[in-house]
């Protein structure tokens, strides 16, 4: 089952930074999207701006569906091509996360657990969680910056859940070579797929992930850098040259400016793609 | 109506100062994925040039015209408009990089190093690794005035969030504790 991640799934046997209590209530809120279907409304906020989402999970049919309430009033319920979800051992998180536990205030009138999930380094966001105290399903999430700006928050107004007959764990796509790869990746970040076709790299922590997009720098466009952030998610674009070629690289995720100039710095063309 | 007749027409209002944001949309997809469509720019260019007798810069003022007006205009209430202005940006850019480089002069370039990366909420990042490089010159024309207030790489950012952000929800949903909150996240919220 490892196979694929083998660098997030090696950790099980590293030493635990979580006591067992700990570690288990950690894995059911990383493991609940697996376990539990669940309808319900929430409310999403970011840039200043809120929506109502009607979401609709069944991990046991691989559907996912939302609407978002506040686009249109005819807005249709709009069907999501879902993969089968998976999650990392919460040993291998509590690596790169402080993670801390208390009694949590009522969420969409259920009682909840306060999750504090706090990075030891600058290269991921820190999150502030209510996990459901029944399923382990988070239904309130606010993502903070390490300076503890607020970047994205949402919260279930109201939710249905029942259990799911429990998915297959389908790791993602083995990686495999492509054009590009990373001469190195920032500590804790795993690659999980490698670009195909046009598809990105992507690299995750367990929580945090980014996709990386290499394409040709538009011609005759200086070598620069910028970003732009929506929520919790940055996007990154660096135009930079190597070996004389041109490449315009677009980091998309939800981690810090820095992390993304990690990513950007590291990839490169491999020398036996060509 | 063939897809290079289309360009061609697209170009040619561009040219004209008469580009529609679904024109500019169109060149500056061409222009950035088909070399032919480049040359094809290029061709054109030389072709009104010849046929006014107007210097080679000439034209740069007129594409990047083309943009101030698109800027000026923009709507918040059309959705067409946010991209087309986007696009108009880097349009500018790749077609006036391109008009730069063609000027027998030489113009200064200068490295700046460390670049301020911007943000849309304010904060300014100083750059560490990667180098900005910007064209100065003498003389400004309304071009360089449009790229000293927009950092092109913010724009393309802007850009590539809206090309790439479903890509991105799809490859890192499953992970997630909220495998729909990266759907409703690539999707930016609508303007008030």
């Amino acid at each position: 089952m490892c196979a694929a991640v083998l660098a997030l799934c090696a950790s099980l046997t590293v030493a635990c930074d979580l006591d067992s209590q700990r570690e288990q209530q950690l894995q059911r809120l990383l493991d609940a999207h697996r376990f539990f279907s669940y309808r319900g409304t929430l409310l999403h906020e970011q840039n200043g701006q809120r929506e109502f989402v009607t979401v609709l999970h069944e991990p046991d049919e691989s559907v996912d569906a939302m609407r978002r309430l506040n686009a249109s009033a005819a807005a249709p319920m709009i069907q999501i091509m879902a993969k089968p979800s998976y999650s990392v051992a919460s040993c291998t998180l509590a690596q790169h996360y402080s993670v801390d536990f208390e009694p949590g205030a009522a969420v969409a009138g259920r009682a909840t657990t306060a999750v504090t999930l706090k990075p030891k380094d600058v290269l991921r966001l820190a999150y502030l969680m209510n996990m459901d105290v029944e399923t382990g399903l988070p239904l309130r999430v606010i993502a903070f910056t390490a300076e503890g700006q607020i970047l994205e928050r949402y919260e279930f107004a109201e939710i249905k859940l029942k259990p799911a007959e429990q998915d297959a764990i389908s790791p993602p796509t083995d990686p495999i070579a492509s054009g590009y790869a990373f001469a190195s990746l920032p500590p804790g970040f795993v690659l999980l797929a490698a670009s195909q076709q046009d598809g990105p790299h992507v690299v995750s922590d367990g929580l945090a992930t980014a996709s990386l997009f290499v394409e040709p720098l538009p011609e005759l466009l200086s070598p620069g850098e910028g970003a732009s952030l929506s929520g919790a998610t940055l996007t990154y674009t660096r135009g930079m040259t190597m070996n004389g070629v041109g490449y315009l690289v677009t980091v998309i995720g939800e981690i810090p400016v820095n992390t993304a100039r990690l990513l950007a710095d590291a990839i490169r063309p491999r020398r036996d793609a060509s | 109506m063939s897809t290079s007749e289309a360009l061609r027409e697209s170009l040619s209002a561009l040219m004209d100062g008469e580009a529609s944001e679904m024109d500019l949309a169109r060149v500056l997809k061409a222009v950035e994925t088909d070399p032919e469509a480049r040359e094809l720019w290029r061709r054109m260019q030389q072709a009104r040039t010849i046929l006014r007798r107007e210097p080679t810069e000439g034209s740069a003022i007129d594409v990047s015209s083309a943009v101030q007006s698109a800027l000026k205009n923009q709507r918040r209430s059309n959705p067409w408009m946010g991209l087309a202005v986007a696009a108009s940006v880097t349009l500018a850019v790749v077609l006036g990089g391109q008009q730069m480089l063609q000027q027998e002069t030489g113009v200064p370039a200068i490295q700046v190093p460390g670049a301020v990366v911007g943000f849309q909420n304010g904060a300014a990042v100083q750059a560490s690794f990667g180098q900005n490089q910007r064209v100065q010159s003498s003389r400004e024309t309304s071009l360089e005035r449009v790229e000293s207030t927009v950092n092109p790489y913010e724009q393309i950012a802007r850009e590539q969030f809206s090309r790439f952000g479903q890509i991105h929800a799809q490859a890192t949903a499953p992970l997630q504790p909220s495998p729909l909150v990266p759907f409703i996240r690539a999707q930016e919220p609508q303007q008030p």
